[in-house]
């Protein structure tokens, strides 16, 4: 872009588990994970793509970035400190790195209580 | 008059996100026509086939998901002979004031083992937008969007499904049209009041009060194959359809509301009479019973809900 704004930006992906860093070039101003759809990268699960049910759960260690808002339910102000956030409402503002952070991955004591229980009958 | 005691799904609270993007969601692309906007921000609508002032309503919060729903009785003795039956069953119920919703008469409320809130009410106002009554063409003004003519049913997830099926049958008058077993001491329960295949449905989870769909009424698949345009055309994320519940019969399209709340269009269903044996779906066929075409559950179905 000629106001030196990049045209995108990269997100490099560290695995939850398994070996390798995925790299995607995001374009600017787009949903994380809405670009990982249209691509079928399925590094990181996707769900209601609206910020509500919070299975898209990723912390974001490096980089700056603005999201849209998103269920208190799956992410706490604390969260949001800690740089967890949903992919499906993160738009980056710099290059980032992100990796999976479901709720029964997390490690804080004052995490938001997991809905994603494995059922009984499953 | 066969039909009597709980008539019908009147009313659905919904929590969105972003009031201005959900308003947009439900009035211009489902097509339901906006009512109101009350003094607390909550925003009333209702389908174009309605007759009541509203059945919608949608208010502005920080998570998503489902406030309550609140079925329609036959009239006000009727809601005091429910609420007699709910006490002495041992639910505790609390009263909401006439008028808390505009035009939507006392309610009666409480909470099942599901952790959902159900509310019952008699009386709402009629709406100046209903369908015409005197030598009446087919809509008063030709629909928008997906052109969904009423809201239909939801489906719940919660613990304690059989104790919610025992309030919804012996308390209520309901009737299990379909239920599905999942796995040991998992049932899922389509439940009916009326002639149709359900009315609300309730499929066990470990976490209470949760939020599955809320579903509006199309005719026919032409109709639904029109939402689904409209869906891509407006890049409204679809979860899976258009397909076929075996459970209903019903024709289908899952998608998402600006908030992740899940939706659906559902056309069709057979029809339900209460002398009807219930249907049974083993855990080997309940990919079939859920998506008929698919016949397996997609990721979601289990684990996307608000």
């Amino acid at each position: 872009m000629s106001d030196g704004v990049p045209d995108t930006f990269e997100v490099t992906i560290v695995p939850l588990d398994g070996p390798g860093l995925r790299v995607v070039q995001v374009p600017y101003g787009e949903r994380v994970l809405l670009d990982f759809h249209r691509r079928g990268i399925a590094d990181v699960p996707i769900g209601c793509r609206g910020g509500g049910c919070g299975v898209c759960r990723v912390k974001v260690s490096s980089g700056s970035y603005y999201t849209k808002k998103m269920s208190r339910k799956h992410i706490s102000p604390s969260d949001e400190e800690h740089g967890i956030v949903l992919a499906c409402r993160l738009i980056p503002l710099s290059d980032l790195t992100i990796q999976p952070a479901p709720v029964e991955t997390n490690e804080r004591a004052d995490a938001t209580p997991t809905n994603k229980e494995t059922p009984s009958w499953q | 008059m066969a039909m009597n005691g709980v008539l019908r799904p009147g009313i659905i609270q919904i929590r969105v996100l972003d009031l201005e993007e959900g308003l947009a969601h439900y009035r211009d692309r489902l097509g339901l026509d906006y009512v109101s906007t009350g003094d607390d921000g909550r925003v009333y609508l209702k389908g174009y086939d309605e007759f009541d002032r509203h059945s919608v309503v949608l208010r502005e919060a920080d998570e998503a998901g489902m406030d309550f729903f609140a079925f329609k009785v036959l009239d006000d003795a009727t809601l005091t002979e429910l609420t007699g039956k709910l006490e002495q069953y041992g639910v505790a119920v609390d009263h909401v004031a006439a008028g808390e919703q505009p035009e939507v008469g006392r309610r009666v409320g409480f909470t099942i083992p599901s952790g959902h809130r159900i509310e019952l009410y008699a009386e709402a106002g009629l709406s100046d937008m209903g369908p015409i009554v005197e030598n009446p063409t087919v809509w008063r003004t030709e629909p928008r969007g997906m052109a969904v003519r009423r809201f239909d049913h939801a489906l719940l997830y919660g613990p304690d499904i059989d104790k919610v099926t025992d309030l919804f049958c012996n308390v209520l008058g309901f009737k299990v049209a379909e239920d599905a077993t999942l796995g040991p001491g998992a049932v899922a329960v389509w439940l009916t009041c009326s002639n149709k295949a359900h009315d609300i449905a309730f499929v066990p989870n470990p976490e209470p009060g949760r939020f599955h769909h809320v579903a509006f009424f199309l005719e026919t698949v032409n109709e639904m194959m029109h939402a689904g345009d409209v869906m891509v055309h407006y890049d409204i994320p679809i979860d899976l359809g258009p397909t076929r519940h075996g459970i209903t019969r019903g024709h289908t399209i899952y998608f998402f509301d600006p908030s992740g709340n899940r939706n659906e269009v559902f056309a069709g269903g057979y029809t339900y009479y209460p002398d009807n044996p219930t249907r049974h779906w083993t855990p080997e066929q309940i990919g079939t019973g859920i998506f008929y075409y698919e016949r397996e559950l997609n990721e979601a179905f289990l684990s996307v809900y608000t």
